[in-house]
């Protein structure tokens, strides 16, 4: 008896100690020397949660200090700088992790993404929404970055102004046209229209989604190298049946660049195009007065105040919104919804292919930087923790999200479960691989276009030759052979 | 012959030891200047020399920056651009404020004068971003202030996308800060007519100059050490800034308000080409010294009453 009693107290001690240890920030991190970890973030949305968690694990881990901080608006000159001069933040956000990591400057994640993450018992790459990390990674399948959460587009359409006109979100491109041509006879703005943005354009996401829509017969043929060998092509479902995450393969620089030269990718040259920008130049008939001028939040403002109709937009603006129709007096408020980028039909183009697919991706990418080992581990270790499943739910609710979370069964906003019609997300090819100063080029000859100073054809020429220059300048270690 | 000091037949070594307390006092400001002001402008001209990306990769080019830059079609659009910006700003800069220091200058009421001499000073301490952010709203095409102001008066049919637009782009973001009356200009400008003796202001009504005329025979030729200075300080200026084209416009639509500085930082910030931004920081250096050498020396003003 006596026996039995002290071999039951002892596995209920060691039951208990797995326990507290899987609860709580890691001890073994804490052993060795002290360590400073930094996380900047360039806007505030999360700031409320992440300095929060960054006190918690502080205080749980002996030798480990977290800091959080918001740098506004930091962008690639800073990133650069700090990075080459050693002072970089641990955890940062980037859009370059690839470009860096190449370079010897921010971690690679392989070995840490295949080891179990203590605060969940999973591999810790099992813990995110798949799909969404090796999309992003180097042309080689190195990761260097996690995902801290995912955005969408979608159309958002004010539904009081719909119901009133007996107005249904259309399925088809045509149907689309039917009620922008309904709206603007009626003197509202149909289509809200960020002229003056850049990367987040109404025209760039269009692009992007309509390019795919029309090309997806010749994406395997570009596809040469097919890196990613557990992705074997691009209309794999996502595991789940998540319709958020279509895990596909992409092309990278050198096989872009071979497809431009085969004519097929050349703006100038593929028929695909000629289509593409005569539908850009229609959505174009529908933004209203001024929408060259217009940046984002202009466009937000046509929309809130109910002078434009609808707006194609990033899940972001669902918490902007949801947060100023609270404050709007009652008889300014309306109903709104989102619906997914209309499809086309053979009716409207002959090269269509497939049905049109999302637009969106990871939202905030965090990289860590190069630094001691032990700052290295202490900085994966503090992801870890802060990506659990508990730690991401916290992030949600007392954040401002900007999409919903990219941690597995992180129950997102409510304002983001409209978003779950848009299906699948399209490839990234449209951008043929054109840099900072070609997208300046492409996007002032499309300027000129839309205002109609320069006509289709000169368009797409001067937009094939930004892309030739673009590519030129960045052939330093392509060789054009696919199998090297 | 003239009387030569016992000091001045000191070497330059010694009179420096003399001095050194001098010295001394003044090598903070000398360093510091050095380090900000001369350091980064030298190193510039080092780095235009350079294809450098800011960070990692610094090949030398010679004066491949230069020619590129002389073959660039965006930044000869854009120095089309400054010249028409330039030449708007000097009679914005010269004219209005004048008009608003001669007015405030005549009036006979020492406390009306005082009043609207601060109501156009004030503007300066508002911060230059907000007047911009003001400007952007009244430009608005859609619920913009000026728009709306031109359908109340029935004039809709002149309402224009001003900053989306490239018919009026660039004049519209120079047209920013109307009526142009206050500012420094018109404080440098009062600062000149204040100066200007009671005698010669009763000599010239004597003979019979009031008005216009006192303005032109009498105002104008004392106060010319001012429009010296404000054409200079307005060249400088203008070829320099590009922050409210980078705000309202981004140097567009397409080209049509692109200037020079703009250009310049899209190309080391965007573009990460440090060394090729940094050579038209040159050129730009180049023009603003050589239009300061010839105002200096070709135009003389009157009684230098700066």
């Amino acid at each position: 008896m006596k026996s039995r009693v002290l071999i039951l107290s002892v596995l209920a001690l060691l039951l208990f100690g797995g326990v507290v240890s899987a609860s709580g920030p890691r001890e073994e991190v804490a052993a060795g020397p002290a360590v400073d970890i930094r996380m900047v973030l360039h806007t505030s949305n999360y700031e409320v949660p992440l300095v929060e968690l960054a006190e918690q694990y502080s205080e749980a881990t002996p030798g480990v200090n977290v800091t959080f901080e918001v740098i506004p608006n930091y962008d690639s000159t800073w990133e650069k700088t700090q990075l080459s001069a050693g002072t970089a933040p641990d955890i940062f956000f980037t859009h370059s992790m690839v470009e860096y990591g190449e370079q010897g400057l921010v971690l690679s994640l392989e070995d840490a993404l295949n080891e179990m993450n203590p605060y969940t018992g999973n591999k810790w790459q099992d813990d995110f929404v798949p799909g969404n990390i090796e999309r992003y990674a180097a042309p080689d399948g190195t990761p260097y970055m996690v995902p801290l959460d995912m955005v969408q587009q979608a159309v958002y359409y004010n539904k009081s102004v719909f119901d009133e006109y007996g107005l249904v979100p259309p399925e088809t491109w045509s149907e689309w046209m039917e009620i922008m041509d309904k709206l603007q006879a009626e003197g509202y703005i149909p289509l809200s229209i960020n002229g003056a943005g850049a990367s987040g354009s109404t025209f760039v996401w269009s692009e992007r989604v309509m390019t795919d829509a029309f090309m997806a017969d010749k994406f395997d043929e570009w596809n040469v190298k097919k890196t990613r060998a557990d992705y074997p092509g691009r209309n794999i479902d996502a595991p789940d049946g998540d319709p958020y995450v279509d895990i596909l393969e992409s092309l990278d620089l050198e096989e872009m660049i071979l497809a431009y030269r085969k004519g097929e990718l050349d703006p100038a040259r593929a028929p695909e195009y000629r289509d593409v920008f005569k539908f850009l130049l229609k959505l174009a008939s529908y933004g209203g007065k001024g929408y060259l001028g217009l940046d984002s939040d202009g466009q937000y403002e046509q929309f809130i105040t109910q002078k434009a109709i609808m707006m194609f937009q990033g899940s972001s603006m669902a918490t902007r919104i949801a947060k100023d129709m609270a404050d709007l007096p009652a008889g300014s408020k309306f109903e709104w919804g989102v619906f997914p980028y209309p499809d086309f039909e053979k009716s409207d183009t002959p090269y269509v292919d497939t049905p049109t697919r999302g637009s969106g991706g990871v939202g905030f990418k965090l990289a860590l930087a190069k630094s001691t080992p032990e700052r290295e581990a202490a900085a994966i270790d503090f992801l870890r923790y802060i990506l659990s499943p508990e730690n991401a739910s916290i992030i949600v609710e007392k954040g401002e999200p900007i999409g919903p979370s990219a941690i597995k069964g992180v129950k997102g906003s409510a304002v983001f479960d409209a978003f779950a019609q848009v299906e699948g997300t399209s490839n990234w090819f449209y951008y043929l691989g054109l840099d900072s100063e070609g997208e300046d080029q492409y996007r002032r000859a499309f300027q000129e276009f839309l205002l109609g100073k320069m006509n289709l054809d000169t368009f797409l020429r001067a937009y094939s030759d930004a892309v030739n220059a673009a590519q030129e300048r960045q052939m330093e270690g392509i060789d054009l052979d696919p199998s090297t | 012959m003239a009387i030569q000091l016992a000091k001045d037949r000191d070497p330059l070594w010694k009179k420096i030891v003399k001095s050194r307390m001098l010295y001394l006092f003044i090598l903070p400001t000398i360093a510091l200047i050095s380090i900000f002001s001369y350091y980064p402008a030298v190193s510039a001209v080092y780095r235009s020399f350079f294809e450098w990306d800011g960070a990692f990769r610094s090949v030398f080019r010679g004066f491949g920056n230069f020619k590129e830059a002389f073959t660039d079609e965006v930044l000869q659009v854009s120095a089309l651009h400054l010249l028409i910006v330039v030449v708007f700003h000097l009679i914005r800069e010269l004219v209005f404020p004048m008009v608003g220091a001669l007015l405030v200058f005549h009036l006979r009421h020492s406390r009306a004068a005082y009043s609207f001499r601060t109501l156009l000073v004030i503007p300066i301490v508002v911060p230059g971003i907000v007047i911009l952010l003001i400007w952007r709203f009244i430009y608005n095409p859609s619920i913009g202030l000026l728009n709306q102001l031109l359908t109340v008066v029935g004039l809709e049919d002149l309402g224009q996308n001003w900053l989306g637009d490239p018919r009026f782009s660039l004049l519209s973001v120079a047209f920013i800060g109307f009526p142009w009356a206050g500012g420094f200009p018109f404080l440098i400008y009062l600062a000149g007519l204040q100066n200007i003796t009671v005698d010669i202001f009763d000599a010239s009504t004597v003979d019979g100059a009031t008005g216009i005329r006192r303005f032109f025979y009498v105002e104008l030729p004392l106060v010319l050490g001012q429009v010296k200075l404000l054409v200079m300080l307005t060249i400088i200026t203008v070829i320099q800034s590009y922050q409210n084209y980078l705000i309202l416009t981004q140097g567009g639509p397409g080209l049509s308000s692109m200037v020079p500085g703009l250009h310049m930082y899209y190309v080391a910030f965007r573009y990460q080409r440090f060394g090729y931004g940094s050579a038209i920081g040159v050129i730009l250096f180049a023009l603003i010294f050589v239009l300061t050498v010839i105002n200096k020396k070709y135009f003389q003003g009157g009684a230098e009453s700066a």
